[in-house]
């Protein structure tokens, strides 16, 4: 409902938003990927993170754009491995390769992603010592090598998990391999790297010319300005020299690291180099081992924590923005029930009132039908009758007939219109004149003082009704010579007193009296009567 | 006596009276129509063909039926005659009582006679008639208050003053004297004689004494 009505309002300004988040969106990717790469601000992964994350859910259950999801994939196992998060930065690759499974249509972009999975992942496996695995993924990847360069790469990494397990025999024939594979090719980064590798491992068995192969792949390096890549020349060339009990040359080298290591300045390097130091006779460098390990160690508690405080942060807001939606969804659930209860409410009344009106409308209708059959039926009945039984007279006949003619039209002078545009006192001064004859005289007291105009159109009606149905009967049954109306304002009400001097009566309740009742009563006033037989009538409209 | 004369009533029985009476006075020349767009047509066509009407009667209120009127009642018709010729003779003639018709009709629109369909009411308007005749305005008899002032209805707080001096049994001369110490006016002996006769009349009461038992028995005072 919400949305449909918010989609409605704003559909043009959702156009342009959407456009806008288009190229956001790839913005962002490039934006967020760098800043992987290359952190600043203490919350930038806690940011790529929760941007990533997102992106990942829109493709949740979709297969359409693999190669999208691949990329965030990785930059979230790129995130979880700056974190040092090992066991997600494994999931997350595994991940990747098996939506990279899922693409059928092989490129070179799907081949290079692949290397570099297999290539993180075998590094992992490494530092978790599960050896085995890493073989395995290792002899995966070489059976859909492409060329010979991916080749050296996995044979260079073979030799490595050997290596690491001191297997230097099975090494060296895998580095040899990687060696045969470099020279087929034209990397001379990969080939220094396999070169030193495989010298390396010559020299631990006491095979010639490793010496030969360490400097050349130094020299390569150098030349070639791999300089991220020198450290690991410094590394075997002073180990070299120090099983050759050179200390010349195992300080000269080491100390080459260790000032590398301090230019690039990064902490694992500087770590290795200090290792390397301790390893090869100079255990004093032991303190500040252990200090830039310490360093190194709280800057990855640091990173950890930050990431952490900041995702929570986020996911604080996002919770806070979601618990505010849903309020205001709730707000505007509220405000629909409110207006549909008004609305029911409304019509139910209306109902009623309808109900109410046709109810009034039938009361009065048989009213009317009542008095047409009391006060005129049974009167020309009456005049027929004698007319078949007894003679009489004309003006006897003329007599009866005016009774009822003057019945007939009382009746309809009860029922018709009251033009309440005429001022009120006069309208009711001319309704009681009309009571005035040789007989009985109506006289009122303050009818002009009274601030007619300040009574709603249903009092006045009602006022009006009244007194004429007081009058009426008053002509009726009363034999009244004097009426006398008095008005007086008392507080907020009007009181009306109704007096005349006639026969009384003893107050069964006749069906005007009941009449004036229900319409008193209708406009939230009251009347009350006051007779005795020959003491008078009485009667007090409160309103 | 007038020659030529217009009845519009859409009952033919009681148009049968009205000729009857204009029988009497000895005009014959009578046309009846039953609706008021044809009453309006007749007297405006008679007017074209130069044998204009010397008078119209006719009723106030029509039955309506499937025919459309332009004016739905003798009120309307009347009103729009008089606007266009105000010398053009019109009596109303209606069951109609309620004052502030009669007032309405006979002050504000001018119409020349009012006639209340009654008892007495063919008589009335053969009196109308001759009235009419003679440049005079007629008004049956019970809705004749309508034209009256109504000051002899209401009683105010200067009887109610008067009226409890007499029943203490005070004179003229001292409630004449009691009223300038008050600074109550009228004061002088001959407007209280006055205002005594005013109540005496309105309570029907033979003399002063007879006044005070009525009002008393009223609880007015």
């Amino acid at each position: 409902m919400k949305s449909t009505v918010t989609s409605f309002l704003f559909f043009s300004i959702l156009i342009i938003g959407s456009q806008i988040s288009h190229a956001q969106i790839a913005d962002s990717l490039n934006y967020y990927s760098s800043v992987i790469r290359n952190p600043t601000q203490p919350d930038d992964l806690a940011k790529a993170y929760k941007f990533f994350i997102k992106e990942k859910a829109k493709h949740a259950n979709n297969d359409k754009n693999l190669a999208n999801e691949i990329y965030i994939t990785q930059q979230l196992a790129r995130i979880q491995r700056e974190l040092g998060y090992t066991s997600e930065n494994e999931k997350l690759n595994l991940e990747s390769l098996r939506l990279l499974d899922k693409i059928e249509l092989k490129t070179d972009w799907t081949q290079i992603t692949y290397m570099s999975i297999i290539n993180e992942l075998g590094k992992v496996y490494r530092k978790k010592r599960d050896y085995a695995r890493a073989i395995a993924l290792y002899d995966e990847a070489l059976n859909s090598a492409k060329n010979a360069s991916e080749q050296a790469i996995l044979y260079n990494n073979k030799g490595q998990v050997f290596e690491s397990q001191e297997d230097y025999e099975t090494a060296l024939s895998f580095y040899k391999k990687a060696y045969d594979a470099t020279r087929k090719i034209d990397n001379l980064r990969e080939t220094a790297r396999v070169l030193s590798n495989l010298s390396f491992i010559k020299s631990k068995l006491r095979i010639p010319n490793a010496e030969d192969g360490l400097k050349e792949a130094l020299d390569i390096r150098t030349n070639n300005s791999y300089t991220s890549d020198l450290g690991s020349s410094f590394d075997h060339l002073s180990r070299f020299y120090y099983t050759l009990n050179d200390s010349i040359s195992t300080k000269k080298y080491s100390d080459s690291y260790i000032q590398l290591a301090r230019t690039l300045n990064q902490g694992p390097q500087l770590l290795n180099a200090l290792k390397l130091k301790i390893e090869t006779g100079e255990p004093k460098y032991a303190i500040e081992y252990i200090k830039v390990n310490d360093s190194i160690n709280n800057l990855k508690t640091e990173k950890r924590n930050n990431f952490n405080y900041y995702v929570y942060q986020y996911d604080k807001k996002e919770r806070d923005l979601q618990e505010s939606q849903l309020f205001n969804e709730r707000l505007l659930y509220l405000i629909l029930f409110i207006v549909l209860a008004t609305i029911s409410l409304y019509l139910i009344l209306k109902y009623k009132h309808k109900k109410e009106k046709y109810q009034e409308i039938y009361n009065t209708e048989t009213r009317i039908s009542r008095k047409i059959h009391d006060e005129v039926a049974n009167d020309v009945y009456h005049v027929m009758t004698q007319l078949q039984t007894s003679p009489h007279s004309d003006k006897e006949l003329l007599d009866d007939l005016e009774h009822i003619y003057n019945r007939t039209r009382d009746i309809s002078r009860q029922n018709s219109t009251i033009n309440l545009k005429t001022p009120y006192a006069e309208l009711l001064s001319d309704l009681l004149i009309a009571y005035n004859d040789d007989n009985v005289n109506v006289i009122t007291k303050n009818l002009q003082k009274i601030e007619w105009e300040k009574l709603k159109d249903i009092q006045k009606t009602t006022i009006y009704r009244v007194l004429q149905e007081l009058l009426t009967n008053m002509k009726k049954h009363s034999n009244a010579s004097i009426v006398v109306l008095s008005f007086e304002k008392s507080g907020k009400y009007l009181i009306i007193n109704y007096k005349d001097n006639g026969i009384g009566t003893s107050l069964t309740k006749r069906n005007g009296l009941q009449n004036t009742e229900n319409r008193i009563q209708s406009i939230n006033g009251t009347i009350t009567f006051e007779s005795e037989i020959n003491k008078g009538f009485k009667a007090i409209i409160m309103i | 006596m007038f020659k030529k004369v217009l009845v519009s009533d859409d009952y033919s029985s009681i148009n049968q009276g009205v000729n009857t009476v204009l029988d009497q006075l000895g005009i014959t020349n009578v046309k009846q129509v039953q609706y008021c767009d044809d009453a309006f047509l007749e007297i405006k066509s008679a007017i074209l063909n130069e044998d204009p009407y010397d008078l119209f009667i006719t009723d106030l209120n029509f039955k309506t039926d499937h025919r459309k009127q332009k004016y739905t009642s003798g009120e309307s018709l009347t009103a729009q005659l008089k606007k266009e010729f105000p010398n053009f003779p019109i009596i109303v003639y209606s069951v109609e009582d309620r004052l502030q018709k009669v007032r309405y009709l006979v002050n504000s629109i001018k119409a020349n006679a009012f006639v209340c369909k009654g008892r007495d009411g063919l008589k009335d308007l053969s009196k109308a008639i001759t009235a009419v005749y003679q440049n005079n305005s007629f008004v049956s008899p019970q809705v004749q208050q309508a034209l009256h002032t109504r000051n002899n209805l209401e009683i105010d707080d200067y009887d109610m003053q008067l009226l409890s001096l007499i029943a203490l049994g005070n004179s003229k001369n001292t409630i004449s004297k009691e009223f300038k110490e008050k600074g109550i006016s009228p004061n002088s002996i001959s407007s209280i004689e006055k205002k005594q006769s005013k109540l005496l009349d309105q309570f029907r009461a033979n003399n002063a004494t007879h006044l005070i038992s009525i009002v008393k028995d009223l609880g007015l005072i």
